[in-house]
């Protein structure tokens, strides 16, 4: 289980000063009091449901905590049926906790106030199909009081935005799917939000498509909004996110920043004729490499920093012995996820036997 | 939402509740003036369901005037019987379709007869009783008063005082009262009753009604001929009424005599006299007028069960539940030349040859033949003879059978004051009316 | 309240685009007319059951356009998930459900306001004059179909639209049956006092359709005596109480629906 307290409090207080000057520039509109404090905070949140047919209990979210701050690109990874949906709809007040506390933009899920700030574009978003893509985009900004010329201007920019200014007269049965993701996204940004809920945006898309949303999920990170993006594109995830949570039968199983997760990434050295003494060997070790010996070769693994490298290089140089070799072993997004995924996967094969009364929160 | 805010809105929706059964209390009445009765009948079972169910989605009135319409196709193929439970279950259906009503009493008065075109009597209490839960459903309607009034009581029953209460009921009532059928019709039933001041006033204010509507609608025929029939009947009335009050006294004896013979099973034989004398010529405004014996009178027989009483409550049912062995015949007989006489041939109608059809059972063991001669019945006393008996037969008599109790025969004790009546009953028995040979009864 | 007013308006752009709503109004118009051109009978009955079925149509087309509108309006949503996108927009839930209701509502009225014309109009060609006061006759059904839209959307927020058809119809025919249930109501020897509380309760308590049932009074003007403007905003009030009261409870219980 990764250690997910540390390393994200101090990644968001680095960023904190950064999102507090983007902050400034998008248009602020009595603020909610989470203004300077986090976009979403979930504690403990459990959800369970219960299977009509077995009527068995299952556990969707068992007991998770995640905070995200503002301006940032949060990705929400796990395979399906892991509870990110769940969790996305507890968030908006869609469904209500069975344990746990939410809030968003400081407020309650569901809250009105909260809501004219954040948006949802759902996993293949459905409008009323007798509407045009004008009229879909209209209708949300109606939602949010906007009527007559205002309304007109807001839809036009966004139907531009998204690249369907020519298009938006035709009735949505008319609409491919890359069509309709981009009506999703002109619903999603009708009202200027602070706080964006994507499940799946790119989901069943051509690649132009996929390229264009991508695109604008990095505009809308310019613009200092913050995302929360559930996703399988984890090759996107990599790109756009600062940083992932990933969610295994209802629990996090990894949350970090993008980088430091992939950065598990190692370089392995192998060196011939090393002569340490035992001064020395401490020395290796305080730089935090480990060691092992093959004949008469080390091969020292160590984390792929530069500075921690080029110390290690340093300390065979130092004692006398010769680089053969070093090569990187360089991880993916994809790879962490594989791997936690079947780390889960075991637990939950070791676990069954203990599923009953020990697994917190669920019941069989 | 709140945990208060819950509380209060059940709350409110509990409380709302109040209002709701306030209202239906309010509404029910109101409802009742309009919605079929008496659900807990065997109506409930007649009909098919998904007539019942049409009826109670709102195509009441439709199901009930379609069902009409086939009535009326039972009626051209002569399937008499079938009419009454159809008439039953459409007046309940919807209990404000006059004409149903009123055809169906029409009906049941009129369209069963026996084989000499004489109506067959045990119907009659069944249309009373149609006409009446009419009247019960449709209070301000005229048409039933007036049909009550005169199909009933004056030409089958002639039972003017109980024709005189429904057309002033109607009167009464209805705040469109035909006037012209119950107000002529209630000055005439006063006229025979010998009611002449009432008879007089009753015209007058007929006069000026018709004259009223006249003047609003220079084009309303009716009203004009209404007009001017009223006025020659006020002033016929007010001329007669002086007129009859010398030229009734003394009162002349009319000798009537009457014998009744069986020739037949079933076949009666009724020969009588009665020497009515009138006037040949009047001439109301001079009084020119000469008295001499005249025809045009009629003498009414009814041969009935010795007991029967016609029952005066019944409810209108699906079947009538008529009544199988009772046996009514009525009939009238003119007087010509002071004499009169008929044969009553009551087998055709018989069991024995009518079968289930029979009108005339002879189940009971003893019977009445009455024949009556009532001057104040329109019917059966043209105005002539009444010149010189008079109204109500003031200027009448006869040294035997001469009634002047006031009780007009078959009805329900109807007393006209006054009322000087000539009747005379025959008793016979079963063996009498059924026995072969000739019999002759005094 | 705009936010309200925008569900309705695009509520009812949808329901108007419904075929199977289409169907029953043009089934219903079609009726008409057709009952119209029967001159079969005598012109008093003709007349008699021209007004009483061409009422009837109405209201019965009404009936299961309210129905199949009302049993689909809430689970339509849910079931094609465009509810998500609108409830994480600042629509608070029972301005969801009464927009949907309004939308719904406005439907059901512009059917009943377009078969109301072609019956006037109807009549009017068979009597060779107006007679306004069948409107009375449509302003009553258009109540009672609102009662029962307001039922069927009740029902709706908890129950599949299967078992809320049946569900829905049942006690339109019990609610419609008003003089059987006040009737079993009424004291009696032979009955037993339970029976006897039960249909009181009942008739008090379910929604009574038959009370708006006036085409008698309509087809018999001179001959029933009821003073039909109080009659009428009786049960006007009477069923913007009960749907008052089956609103309510379905936002109480949409409230804590989860979709």
């Amino acid at each position: 289980m990764a250690d997910n307290e540390a390393p994200s409090s101090s990644s968001s207080n680095a960023d904190k000063g950064k999102t507090a000057s983007l902050a400034d520039a998008i248009s602020s509109d009595n603020s909610p009091q989470g203004e300077t404090g986090n976009a979403i905070e979930i504690r403990n949140l459990v959800k369970r449901y219960r299977n009509l047919i077995t009527r068995e209990w299952i556990t969707a979210v068992n007991d998770i905590s995640l905070d995200v701050v503002q301006g940032e690109i949060f990705g929400f990874l796990g395979p399906n049926g892991a509870g990110k949906t769940t969790t996305i709809k507890a968030l908006l007040g869609l469904i209500f906790p069975d344990a746990g506390t939410i809030k968003v933009l400081g407020r309650g899920p569901g809250d009105n106030d909260a809501k004219r700030k954040i948006s949802y574009l759902p996993e293949s978003p459905y409008f009323y199909e007798h509407m045009s893509g004008r009229e879909v985009v209209a209708f949300y900004a109606s939602l949010f009081g906007l009527s007559g010329k205002a309304r007109n201007k807001r839809v036009d920019y966004l139907l531009d935005l998204v690249g369907l200014a020519g298009a938006g007269d035709k009735p949505l049965r008319a609409y491919s799917k890359g069509m309709l993701q981009r009506v999703g996204i002109a619903q999603s940004l009708v009202n200027d939000p602070k706080v964006l809920f994507f499940d799946e945006p790119t989901s069943g898309l051509d690649p132009i498509a996929h390229r264009d949303i991508r695109d604008l999920i990095i505009h809308l990170k310019t613009e200092g909004r913050t995302l929360f993006l559930s996703s399988h594109q984890l090759s996107d995830v990599e790109l756009v996110c600062d940083r992932v949570s990933i969610l295994y039968r209802g629990k996090i199983r990894q949350m970090g920043r993008v980088d430091d997760l992939v950065a598990g990434g190692k370089v392995e050295i192998v060196a011939q004729d090393c002569k340490p003494d035992a001064d020395r060997i401490a020395q290796l070790k305080a730089l935090g490499g480990s060691t092992e010996q093959i004949g008469d070769d080390i091969l020292i693994t160590s984390s792929g920093e530069v500075a921690s490298k080029n110390a290690i290089i340093d300390w065979v140089r130092g004692v006398g012995g010769n680089i053969i070799s070093i090569t990187p072993t360089r991880r993916t997004l994809e790879d962490i996820f594989i791997e936690t995924i079947r780390e889960g996967e075991r637990e939950a094969g070791e676990a069954t036997h203990f599923v009953e009364g020990t697994e917190a929160g669920s019941r069989s | 939402m709140k945990p208060a805010t819950r509380v209060l809105l059940i709350v409110i929706v509990l409380l709302l509740f109040v209002p709701i059964a306030c209202l239906q209390e309010i509404i029910d009445p109101q409802r009742h003036t309009f919605e079929p009765k008496n659900l807990h009948t065997d109506k409930l079972s007649a009909l098919p369901v998904e007539f019942m169910l049409g009826a109670a989605v709102g195509f009441r009135e439709a199901i009930a005037g379609l069902l009409w319409v086939r009535t009326d196709q039972f009626f051209h193929q002569g399937d008499y019987e079938a009419i009454i439970p159809m008439v039953r279950i459409i007046t309940w259906l919807d209990p404000h379709n006059v004409d149903v009503y009123l055809t169906g009493a029409w009906h049941l008065d009129y369209n069963f007869t026996d084989s000499d075109q004489r109506s067959d009597r045990r119907f009659i209490p069944y249309s009373l009783a149609l006409l009446r839960e009419g009247i019960e459903n449709n209070p301000g309607v005229s048409d039933f008063y007036s049909d009550i009034a005169f199909t009933h009581y004056f030409r089958k029953l002639q039972d003017f005082p109980m024709a005189i209460y429904w057309f002033e009921q109607g009167a009464k009532n209805c705040p469109n009262w035909d006037y012209t059928r119950i107000g002529h019709g209630l000055a005439h039933a006063y006229e025979a009753t010998g009611q002449v001041d009432q008879a007089i006033a009753e015209w007058q204010q007929l006069v000026q009604l018709h004259e009223a509507a006249y003047k609003r609608d220079p084009h309303d025929t009716p009203d004009r001929s209404g007009m001017q029939v009223a006025e020659k009947n006020l002033h016929e009335n007010i001329l007669r009424k002086k007129w009859r009050l010398i030229d009734t006294q003394p009162p002349v004896n009319v000798h009537f005599s009457a014998q009744l013979e069986r020739i037949a099973p079933m076949v009666l034989l009724v020969k009588g006299t009665m020497n009515v004398i009138g006037s040949k010529n009047f001439i109301l405004e001079t009084h020119a007028h000469t008295w001499a014996p005249i025809d045009g009178c009629r003498v009414e027989i009814r041969l009935q069960d010795a007991d029967y009483k016609m029952p005066a409550n019944v409810q209108f049912n699906m079947s009538n539940n008529l009544p199988q062995d009772v046996t009514i015949m009525q009939d009238s007989i003119s007087v010509r030349g002071g004499t009169f006489d008929r044969k009553y041939d009551l087998s055709k109608d018989s069991p024995s040859v009518a079968g289930d059809k029979a009108i005339y059972n002879f189940a009971a063991k003893k019977y009445t033949v009455t024949l009556w001669f009532n001057p104040g019945t329109p019917a059966d006393t043209p105005p002539d003879a009444q010149d010189r008996i008079g109204w109500i037969g003031e200027g009448m008599t006869d040294d035997n059978y001469l009634d002047k109790s006031g009780i007009l025969p078959f009805t329900a004790g109807s007393k006209v004051n006054g009322l000087r009546m000539i009747k005379k009953t025959f008793y016979l028995t079963q063996d009498d009316i059924l026995g072969s040979g000739v019999k002759t009864f005094n | 309240m705009s936010t309200i007013w925008t569900l309705a308006s695009g509520t009812f752009g949808e329901a108007i685009r419904r075929k199977i709503l289409l169907v029953f109004l043009f089934v219903a118009i079609a009726l008409m007319v057709i009952f119209f051109a029967f001159s079969e009978f005598s012109v008093r009955e003709d007349l008699t059951i021209t007004k009483s079925t061409g009422l009837g149509i109405i209201t019965l087309a009404g009936v299961f356009i309210s129905v199949i509108l009302g049993i689909n309006l809430i689970p339509n949503e849910i079931d094609k998930r465009t509810i998500y996108t609108i409830l994480s927009k600042p629509v608070r839930r029972h301005e969801f459900l009464i927009g949907k209701f309004l939308g719904g509502l406005i439907t059901v009225l512009t059917n009943t306001v377009l078969m109301g014309a072609v019956f006037i109009v109807g009549v009017w060609i068979k009597q060779k004059n107006p007679e306004w006061a069948i409107w009375e006759g449509v302003l009553m059904t258009f109540f009672q179909l609102m009662l029962l839209n307001a039922l069927a959307l009740l029902f709706s927020v908890f129950v599949s639209p299967f078992v809320n058809f049946f569900l829905t119809f049942f006690i339109y025919i019990v609610g419609s049956m008003s003089s059987v249930t006040e009737s079993l109501a009424t004291p009696d020897p032979h009955k037993s006092p339970f029976v006897v509380y039960l249909f009181k309760f009942i008739h008090s308590a379910i929604p009574n359709f038959g009370n708006f049932n006036i085409q008698n009074p309509l087809i018999y003007p001179g001959t029933v005596v009821i003073n039909m403007t109080q009659y009428i905003v009786q049960n006007m009030m009477y069923a913007i109480t009960y749907t008052a009261i089956l609103m309510l409870i379905a936002i109480l219980i949409f409230d804590k629906r989860e979709v």
